[in-house]
């Protein structure tokens, strides 16, 4: 009775989570126990090291360089302790037998899943921690001076800057050097425009509020060093987000028709934002607008004028820069670093789960390859269009043959392999996880900010994979005998 | 009124190969019954279906006909797990760890509670006598340290029913002793144990009842006593009878009917002989 009721406050006290954390613990101390965490914090030192190789252009492009470098590299060291510690650890306790003891006790088998789980969740946040600790004040203190705030920005310069004379009365003074390269000078009584043709931007490359630095030469009447200028959004897209450039001030017209006697890759200004500003000579000045109005192809003209006649504007062609806004660098390498660690876990669940039916060796094979093919099934998803299109174009070339059959429209490959070809991408599509969701080294090289709206859509992806693939483990590991 | 704290009825364990053909029948038809409070002894040659029914008691193997239960219910309930302690064949411990280390990570699996996981331990390291060597890690243990370790982890919830799974292999025949007493004192506290081993000294020295396992089926159980008692055959162990008289108690045993077939000198066993010679020399250290 006394035994009975002992155990029975033993089995009040056990809380399921108190398995899964004991297991979590062991995995915790096994590492530090095996040298892991110097291993760790030797590597990451070793990484920064190597930075002095690193070529240096510019301060600014150098902790970029040095952020992507370290960002890439704990990717990468992060992804090896996933599948190389982690794709041992459960077929090691399986075939080293250790797995009889612990399923005696009572541990339930989704409890061994997600205790080794989340051991290694917790070995691979410590290193996180740890390894942005490190960049962190490396970057700041050695690369930087330990000057000021790291903020960090992209330049993209206008692919075209043109002056266009509306009413021939503007007196446009070109003097272009080789030391100087000016557009020109608008002066005169009539209206003038220049704009600087921003074309095929990438989009993933700007904030969603854009900002564009403008540095102009102004020069007034009486030798005033100011004036007022209007300025000119005029997009490439009929779909611009014409009321959120209204709420920034932006005073926002439609425009009925297209010029006909414009040229292919002239504007459509379907939409036209215009607002007044004054502008001191040489002092920059920036304005704002919604990234959406450089539409899905990446073109916007920025256009000035004088609001009065008497104004001289000189023109050069890094007058306007569109730009990244500013950011704080410790902000955004901890969002890298987060976006990083959501990739982790999507191998480690993965490898985890691979682990529950694989031997040690073969599941090393596929922790890798899910990650090696996780990084490039981008390029499946892209080529998908062009095997659609192809398919298209071999089927319209059948009809028009009026047979019905495939006279090689597909190119080198018939239509059915095509096919084929399309069912299998998708399929793999659906089930390896496209791991450039978390591809946060592309705009810390870019210098943008890494929206956190972005982090969380890829904290749901990372959620999808890794409960599924969990689920499925302990799928697996409850068939699972042991003998 | 018995108490059947393990039961199995028509338990069968058929192994397959990847593709479902069976290829090796390794429990047929087992039909078991173990006391609350006994000792149970599970005989068997290599390959007999020992360890593969104690696997299916453990819910490490699924029957494929057939049903078992431990305490009243199913192997696989963590329930039932929470009152079973088990000893597999090798101690397999995670190296890293140290023997307090070890029986405290088990003890947390069960949510006792720290002083309670310490006080286990330190006592059952005591018990098996490793508690000058407590703090060293288990991979410097020698392999009779690392099974104590085994079995003091088999014990740290206290449990009601024991799985043992060879508890003297690989153990010198004092601590094979140790262990030995410890199965009759977890008697003594009314435990049952369920244990198979090949040392069958061991299991006579210790087993109240058995089961004899060949080709997957039960060929015979019963009471220890009972099952290597001669039936028609008596022994006298006399103490202080001189050489000549012999010839007259050989008479008298034929004169009441009684068919002499052997008279010898006993002997100790060889694990008395050495036990006492080991004892001495401890003593007089």
């Amino acid at each position: 009775m006394k035994q009975r009721l002992a155990s029975l406050a033993l089995g009040l006290r056990r809380s399921p989570l108190g398995a899964v954390g004991a297991l979590s613990g062991l995995t915790m101390r096994e590492s530090v126990r095996k040298k892991v965490f110097i291993l760790l914090v030797v590597f990451t030192l070793v990484m920064l090291g190597a930075t002095a190789l690193l070529p240096s252009i510019r301060p600014e492009d150098r902790v970029l360089l040095i952020e992507t470098w370290a960002q890439r590299a704990i990717t990468f060291f992060g992804v090896l302790i996933a599948v190389f510690l982690a794709g041992v650890s459960l077929p090691d306790d399986i075939e080293e037998r250790r797995v009889f003891t612990l399923l005696t006790k009572p541990l339930a088998r989704w409890q061994l899943l997600a205790g080794r789980f989340a051991g290694f969740a917790s070995l691979l946040a410590v290193f996180a921690i740890a390894a942005f600790a490190i960049c962190a004040v490396f970057v700041r203190i050695v690369a930087h001076g330990g000057k000021g705030t790291l903020a960090s920005h992209s330049e993209i310069e206008a692919r075209e800057v043109r002056i266009e004379e509306e009413d021939g009365q503007s007196k446009v003074e070109a003097r272009s050097t080789e030391a100087d390269p000016l557009i020109g000078i608008v002066a005169g009584g009539g209206q003038t425009i220049a704009f600087w043709a921003f074309r095929g931007v990438d989009l993933t490359d700007l904030p969603e509020t854009v900002t564009a630095r403008c540095t102009l030469e102004v020069q007034g009447q009486a030798m005033m060093s100011f004036g007022e200028l209007e300025i000119f959004l005029r997009p490439l897209s009929r779909d611009v987000p014409a009321a959120e450039a209204a709420a920034m001030g932006w005073n926002v017209r439609f425009v009925k028709e297209p010029d006909p006697n414009a040229k292919p890759d002239d504007p459509l200004p379907f939409r036209l934002a215009t607002r007044k500003i004054v502008a001191k000579h040489m002092v920059p000045f920036e304005i704002q607008f919604p990234r959406g109005w450089f539409g899905e192809t990446g073109g916007l003209d920025i256009a000035v004028k004088r609001a009065k006649p008497n104004l001289t504007l000189s023109v050069r062609p890094k007058s306007v820069l569109v730009r990244s806004s500013p950011h704080n660098f410790e902000w955004n390498f901890a969002k890298a670093i987060a976006f990083t660690y959501l990739l982790w876990m999507v191998v480690l669940a993965i490898t985890i789960a691979g682990s529950t039916v694989l031997s040690a060796p073969v599941n090393l094979l596929f922790g890798l390859s899910v990650f090696v093919t996780g990084s490039m099934v981008g390029y499946v998803r892209e080529s998908l269009p062009t095997v659609a299109e192809r398919i298209k174009v071999a089927e319209e070339a059948a009809v028009d043959d009026g047979h019905g059959h495939d006279h090689g429209g597909g190119g080198d490959f018939p239509v059915p392999v095509l096919r084929f070809s399309q069912f299998v991408s998708k399929i793999s599509l659906r089930a390896i996880p496209d791991l450039n969701e978390f591809d946060a080294a592309t705009p810390i090289l870019k210098g943008v900010d890494i929206e956190s709206g972005k982090l969380f859509e890829g904290f749901k992806f990372a959620l999808v994979y890794v409960v599924g693939a969990l689920l499925a483990g302990l799928a697996f590991l409850r068939m699972r005998e042991f003998r | 009124m018995s108490d059947a704290v393990i039961e199995t009825q028509n338990l069968s364990k058929v192994f397959t190969n990847f593709w479902g053909r069976k290829k090796h029948k390794a429990v047929d038809c087992l039909n078991l019954r173990v006391e609350r409070g006994e000792v149970f002894g599970f005989l068997g040659p290599n390959g007999s279906g020992k360890t593969t029914t104690m696997k299916m008691l453990l819910g490490l193997l699924y029957p494929t006909s057939g049903a078992a239960s431990v305490l009243g219910k199913d192997p696989t309930h963590i329930g039932t797990k929470e009152r079973i302690g088990f000893l597999p064949e090798e101690s397999y411990l995670y190296k890293f760890l140290t023997a307090v280390e070890t029986l405290d990570f088990y003890g947390k699996l069960f949510g006792m509670p720290r002083s309670l996981r310490k006080e286990r331990a330190e006592k059952l390291l005591d018990q098996v006598g490793l508690k000058e060597a407590k703090n060293r890690p288990v991979r410097e243990y020698s392999k009779g340290m690392a099974r104590r370790v085994g079995l003091a982890q088999a014990l740290i919830n206290d449990p009601e029913v024991i799985f043992l799974d060879e508890p003297t292999s690989g153990l010198d025949p004092i601590v094979s002793r140790q262990v030995k007493d410890l199965i009759l004192e977890l008697k003594r506290q009314g435990k049952t144990v369920f244990m198979s081993s090949h040392l069958l000294a061991d299991i006579e020295d210790v087993c109240d009842r058995v089961g004899i396992m060949y080709n997957g089926q039960l060929r015979a159980m019963g009471s220890l006593k009972e099952m290597i008692r001669i039936p028609d055959k008596t022994q006298f162990l006399v103490h202080g009878l001189e050489s000549e008289r012999r010839l007259e108690v050989a008479q008298a045993i034929e004169a009441a009917g009684g068919l002499l077939e052997d008279i010898t000198e006993p002997r100790r066993s060889l694990e008395e002989l050495f036990l006492s010679i080991i004892g001495k020399r401890k003593e007089e250290n």
